[in-house]
């Protein structure tokens, strides 16, 4: 019995999901780019300049993701004022990316165990 | 002996104590006094929510008989108080601040409001409050459901926020003490505005137990009252373990203290601290390090540098977002009072489980980090805010960033007070801030003592009528 499969097949579909947003579209510009280079050097800048920022992938893809929940309580000007937010919370979490830690460093506050005042 | 009414609606806790044990006024004369102005003048600076009159005779006539047949609660008894609308009260509508709520009663009563009754204190009212204490990024003071706080030096003022309505109601000499709470500015700011002393005191000190959640890891408790010697008392009725908030520590908390250091202050003034503070701010600043040099040594210091504004942010915004996911599932959401608010919150719920840990890893560091800054140290001195008081009707913009510990204290969860030091040209508040290591608020309360013994700016109040 694997009364989870259905669940976890889900959740795999939607990291699928937001990393062909993500990351495969960049990855597949990004080698495009890289072989035009080699035959056409002026049309491989004119790609380059085309290419989605990464950035707004990335929000593009959160969006989404809100969208798809939400969607239908959030009109077009709604939309871009939490798409703003959204590019705000990305660049911030790129910023926190950068501070550096070690392995051993566990999220503050620590689990406490719990015991209760029964005998 | 008390004759005038601005005697008793701005007596510090002790006058008005010493008042009810010698006979000359009794908890129900006292409670009714302060219920009539909360009556009178709470509509004018939209500073309360919910009058709770029956309530408030009903435990002042209990606090006249227990005094009167010798059962003492301590300096609390008898005294009345309101408490912010995010404390839950039994039987009585706790709103949050928030149209969605604004008839809600949830049965049960917050920690902090059973032991306040334990101490003896009247529950006079529910405050009035920013929407959810603002945790949906609200930009202008009219986010809430009950309107703008006003300032009772300046109606044309804001009285900050989150604790708008405690901040206002003890300046205008409506309640002797208020509860209020801050997740980031919600006690000192409003304190700072209305020219009160606040106290945010260490995380964990407080039980949140009953309070709204909109930060688990960085919700604090504390007093808004005239005073330090006020906030202490108070603290020392509120402060303890909790089962019911297992993030409330089990550490002693006693005051007044009976260890005092018997040594000169050490404190430590950051460098450029109040150099874009607004002028009357910084001059007033300065004269309150001048009394502050009489009491002990102050040396300029470089503010520890950190990831403290994102990581604060960050930690705030994924759990305001998961506190309120039900809210924000809902079409209540778009009945908030602020635009603002109405979409604010949609964005963070989008933040990555990796990210909101990362915050919480880098906080680790961060604390260490502030720790071993503040521990030379009994306070280090700021401004909370960079200006007095803004116009009720216009937006924060970025006058709200105050140069002060606001992110790192918070992020750190290690206390502060904030004290009046002067008034502007305006006749408008001016404040300091005292931050302290985590546990250390007896040592904030001391210097705030020290300070007010040789000042007087904590005595003066505004004209309400």
């Amino acid at each position: 019995m694997i009364p989870d499969e259905p669940i976890v097949g889900e959740r795999q579909d939607r990291r699928a999901f937001v990393r062909s947003l993500i990351a495969g579209g960049a990855l597949t510009t990004a080698s495009q780019v890289a072989a035009n280079a080699q035959d056409d050097p002026v049309q491989a800048e004119k790609q380059q300049k085309a290419a989605p920022d990464p950035l707004q992938v990335e929000v593009d893809a959160r969006l989404a993701i809100l969208v798809a929940r939400r969607g239908e309580a959030l009109d077009d000007e709604a939309r871009e004022t939490i798409r703003a937010d959204i590019e705000s919370m990305v660049k911030r979490a790129r910023r926190l990316r950068r501070f550096v830690l070690d392995n051993g460093d566990g999220p503050f506050p620590v689990m406490i165990p719990y015991r209760g005042v029964t005998e | 002996m008390m004759n005038k009414a601005d005697d008793v609606a701005f007596a510090s806790l002790p006058i008005l104590g010493n008042a009810l044990r010698s006979g000359s006024i009794t908890s129900v004369e006292l409670t009714r006094f302060f219920l009539d102005r909360l009556e009178k003048f709470g509509g004018r600076f939209h500073s309360v929510v919910t009058l709770t009159r029956d309530l408030a005779l009903e435990q002042a006539r209990r606090a006249d008989e227990e005094l009167s047949s010798g059962t003492d609660r301590g300096p609390l008894h008898g005294i009345p108080y309101g408490a912010k609308d995010l404390l839950a009260t039994k039987g009585i509508v706790t709103s949050w601040g928030a149209a969605p709520y604004s008839e809600r009663v949830i049965e049960s009563d917050a920690t902090v409001v059973t032991r306040l009754r334990a101490a003896g204190a009247v529950l006079a009212a529910k405050l009035a409050m920013v929407e959810l204490a603002g945790g949906m990024g609200y930009r202008q003071p009219n986010a809430s459901f009950t309107g703008p706080g006003l300032n009772p030096w300046d109606v044309t003022k804001w009285s900050g926020g989150s604790s708008s309505g405690s901040g206002a109601a003890v300046a205008a000499g409506l309640v002797p003490f208020a509860i209020g709470t801050e997740t980031w500015g919600s006690i000192t700011t409003p304190a700072s505005y209305c020219g009160v002393v606040g106290l945010r005191p260490t995380y964990g000190r407080v039980s949140r137990a009953g309070a709204m959640a909109l930060a688990w890891t960085h919700d604090k408790i504390g007093p808004l009252a005239r005073s330090a010697n006020d906030c202490g008392l108070i603290l020392n009725a509120i402060a303890g373990a909790d089962p019911a908030d297992l993030s409330a520590a089990d550490r002693p908390y006693r005051f007044p203290p009976v260890d005092a250091p018997g040594r000169p202050f050490r404190l430590a003034i950051p460098r450029n601290a109040v150099v874009e503070a607004q002028s009357e701010v910084r001059a007033n600043f300065e004269a309150a390090i001048e009394v502050f040099r009489q009491l002990g040594s102050v040396e300029e210091v470089d503010l520890p540098k950190g990831p403290w504004t994102d990581v604060a942010i960050t930690i705030i915004a994924a759990e305001n977002a998961a506190a309120h996911e039900e809210l924000l599932d809902s079409e209540d959401i778009f009945r908030l009072t602020a635009p603002e608010d109405r979409l604010g919150a949609f964005a963070d719920t989008t933040i990555l489980a990796s990210e909101y840990l990362r915050a919480l890893r880098i906080r680790g560091r961060l604390a260490r980090q502030l720790d071993a800054f503040l521990a030379p140290f009994d306070a280090v001195l700021t401004v909370p805010t960079a200006g007095p008081a803004t116009p009720a009707d216009a937006s924060h913009g970025d006058e709200y960033n105050a140069p002060s510990l606001g992110a790192a204290g918070n992020v750190c969860g290690t206390p502060a007070l904030v004290m009046p030091t002067g008034r502007t040209k305006e006749g408008l508040p001016t404040s300091i801030q005292l931050d302290g290591r985590a546990w250390s608020e007896n040592r904030l309360l001391a210097l705030g003592l020290a300070y007010q013994q040789q000042t007087a700016w904590h005595l003066v109040h505004p004209e309400v009528g």
